[in-house]
């Protein structure tokens, strides 16, 4: 059992994708490297970061412990989902950090949920598989969105030193 | 530069240069670290910190090294686009020691310091009770990493400062480091490292690692399925409240989810201490109590406020206390006799009474929440959660009167005498006679810390010391020196006590080679 990273060493892990990423897509997009199995996990990282910040959205899960007791499947992934809950959060926290622009909830849902949806067939189908609007998404919004990521250190929240996975008593 | 090198020039050949420079002086204080902890085995977790840091540190170097050949590379084709081979290799190189310069800090800097000597009689015992509960959980390996600080404190895994990062490394990386065991941060007050007797504090920071678990085939803490039940069914009442409380006619349904989720975040941790503390008094009896108010009672600070420090995540200390009043008494309310007795019951029954009519700032519901989640956690759930670890309370009926009495003779109370306890009428039996095993055997350290806690109460230590005379001030001067002087003699009793249970696991684990022959 992994317990919950520090916002620092996640944030951390974050940037170093972001600073590859940036010029992943780019290659991706003049039709290199599109097979090359670094850059879809890193695709795959930021896709988890993107579906992390919407889970991290949601006000709090539902109710499924209320479910009929041989929904055992349901019960233990609610679990699950409460065991993330903090780092959901922290993602969720994080993203809209770097999106300033956004200035609810529900916008920054919005944009991560569209990312993901882009991110998603970028990673099965590769560039050619996006379409224009989409190839766009890539190279002005999500480019900044990671030129920004990338950065994160220079933001007192996440700035280097800072512990706060050590819990004060 | 060396020759295998790529000879790098301009502004990527200066980042790459000194990217090197960086990351070799990284492994080098790192080897040097190895080299200071290479003969320390009372540092298990330490050393594989430093382990861990290094293999990380050599991987960043393999990368940079690796991109500062593929940039040479890229070069040397021809039509080859300069510019953006160098900014991509900025970038890259630029990000990852940034990362590692974020990531790496924290826990260098606990690698760098490791525990004090004061604090060493604790670190045996406490290491084995963690290892008794996680050794049950299966093969989830955990070392303790007790860590001088500002204050008591925990962390449940210092080694996921650094496994995130691995993600963007190779797979091999990733593999060693999973492969590893969780490094948990204790960590303690280094000003107040000499005094023991409130390091039984220590055992609220375990009781984290506990409420944590999961259940043998992945379940949910069990502890946080309390809150979890409390939680579903207050949400909706606190959710109502907190739109009756809004300034506006028609407030945000998403500004108050959001509230709602902050609120339920922040009820979560102060359940999470109050669960902590329950569980500590089981992991080692009143004395966690008597411990916790010698910390803090001199703060005079007995309620949360609103909107104050602390109040993000801890109750105040007069709700903690109240709360585990009781649970002490389970230990001391069980009609025994005797002055050991006697002053931990009088000293519980002091506190209950000096305990200030303070109440932390909550709301009705919030507080009814945190209730019925902390109201889950009986004294069975308790015992469930810490199993087979705990402090039965039959131990402390068993050993309290043998401390009392040892202490009462200037006697260190770290072992029990079996075999040559006899009648005073009767010879001693001859050691060459009398199994081992049965000869003596250590007091359960948990049994020394309320033994000597009930001593210090009853104001024994510090009996004939001075002279009485209270010029300076309304109490008797002598405690002041005789704390220290106590604290130091616990201390020595306890590392008596660890040492008596080394070798008799070392006895055990040579399986009777030292046992007297038999006639």
């Amino acid at each position: 059992m992994r317990q919950r990273e520090s916002r620092v060493a996640l944030a951390a892990a974050y940037q170093l994708m972001a600073s590859h990423l940036i010029h992943d897509l780019r290659d991706l997009m003049s039709g290199r490297e599109d097979a090359d199995r670094a850059i879809r996990e890193r695709v795959e990282l930021l896709l988890d970061l993107v579906q992390a910040a919407q889970r991290g959205a949601e006000p709090v899960p539902g109710q499924p412990l209320d479910a009929p007791a041989h929904e055992a499947g349901a019960v233990r992934e609610h679990g699950d989902r409460l065991a993330n809950l903090e780092r959901d959060e922290d993602v969720f926290d994080l993203v809209s950090r770097v999106r300033r622009e956004d200035r609810t909830i529900s916008q920054t849902k919005h944009w991560a949920a569209h990312a993901e949806s882009v991110l998603a067939e970028l990673h099965d189908g590769g560039w050619k598989a996006l379409n224009k609007p989409q190839q766009e998404f890539v190279q002005m919004d999500l480019e900044s969105f990671l030129r920004r990521l990338e950065r994160l250190d220079q933001t007192d929240e996440y700035r280097p030193g800072r512990r706060d996975s050590l819990v004060r008593r | 530069m060396s020759s295998d090198q790529p000879a790098l020039t301009g502004l990527s050949g200066r980042i790459f240069e000194r990217a090197l420079i960086r990351l070799h002086r990284l492994h080098q204080d790192l080897t040097e670290l190895r080299y200071a902890y290479r003969d320390r085995d009372d540092l298990p977790g330490l050393k594989v910190l430093v382990e861990a840091m290094l293999v990380l540190a050599s991987e960043a170097e393999r990368t940079v090294v690796q991109r500062g050949r593929a940039l040479w590379e890229d070069l040397q084709q021809e039509g080859a686009n300069a510019a953006e081979a160098h900014e991509a290799f900025r970038d890259r190189v630029g990000g990852l020691m940034n990362s590692i310069e974020s990531a790496i800090p924290s826990p260098f800097q606990v690698a760098q310091q490791p525990h004090g000597r004061e604090i060493e009689a604790l670190v045996g015992p406490l290491a084995r009770e963690t290892a008794r509960m996680v050794n049950h959980d299966g093969p989830s390996a955990r070392e303790l990493i007790f860590e001088p600080a500002a204050d008591y404190g925990f962390q449940l895994s210092l080694l996921d400062e650094l496994t995130p990062l691995a993600k963007n490394f190779s797979a091999a990386l990733r593999t060693v480091l999973d492969g590893l065991p969780q490094l948990t941060v204790i960590a303690y007050p280094s000003q107040l490292e000499a005094e023991t007797l409130l390091h039984a504090v220590l055992a609220h920071e375990i009781a984290h690692i506990a409420l944590h678990r999961r259940g043998p085939l992945g379940e949910p803490p069990r502890a946080q399925d309390a809150f979890d039940v409390a939680r579903r069914e207050h949400r909706d009442t606190l959710r109502e409240r907190l739109v009756e409380g809004a300034e506006e006619k028609e407030p945000d349904e998403e500004e108050i989810d959001r509230q709602v989720r902050t609120v339920l975040r922040r009820l979560r941790k102060w359940f999470e201490e109050l669960a902590c503390d329950a569980l500590a008094v089981r992991l080692v009896g009143p004395a966690y109590v008597f411990a916790l108010v010698g910390l803090d009672v001199a703060s005079n600070r007995w309620k949360q406020l609103g909107a104050m420090a602390g109040e993000e995540s801890h109750p105040g200390l007069a709700w903690r206390l109240r709360r585990l009043i009781p649970l002490a008494r389970a230990y001391t309310d069980q009609g025994m006799d005797g002055p050991a007795w006697t002053a931990l019951r009088e000293a519980l029954d002091s506190l209950q009474r000096d305990i200030p009519d303070e109440h932390d700032e909550l709301t009705d519901i919030e507080r009814e929440l945190i209730e019925a989640a902390v109201g889950q956690l009986d004294t069975a759930a308790l015992i469930e959660i810490l199993d087979p670890a705990g402090y039965d309370i039959g131990v402390l009926a068993n050993d309290l009167d043998v401390v009392w009495d040892k202490l009462e003779h200037d006697i260190p109370p770290a072992e029990r005498i079996a075999a040559r306890n006899h009648p005073d009428d009767s010879s001693p039996p001859s050691p060459d006679t009398v199994s081992l095993e049965d000869w003596s055997e250590p007091i359960d350290w948990r049994s020394i810390f309320n033994g000597c806690w009930a001593w210090w109460l009853a104001g024994r230590p510090v009996e004939g010391v001075g002279d009485g005379t209270h010029r300076l001030a309304p109490i008797d001067p002598a405690v002041r020196d005789q704390w220290i002087a106590f604290n130091a003699f616990v201390r020595g009793t306890i590392e008596l006590g660890d040492l008596h249970e080394r070798l008799q696991s070392v006895r055990d684990r040579l399986d009777g080679l030292n046992r007297p022959e038999s006639d």
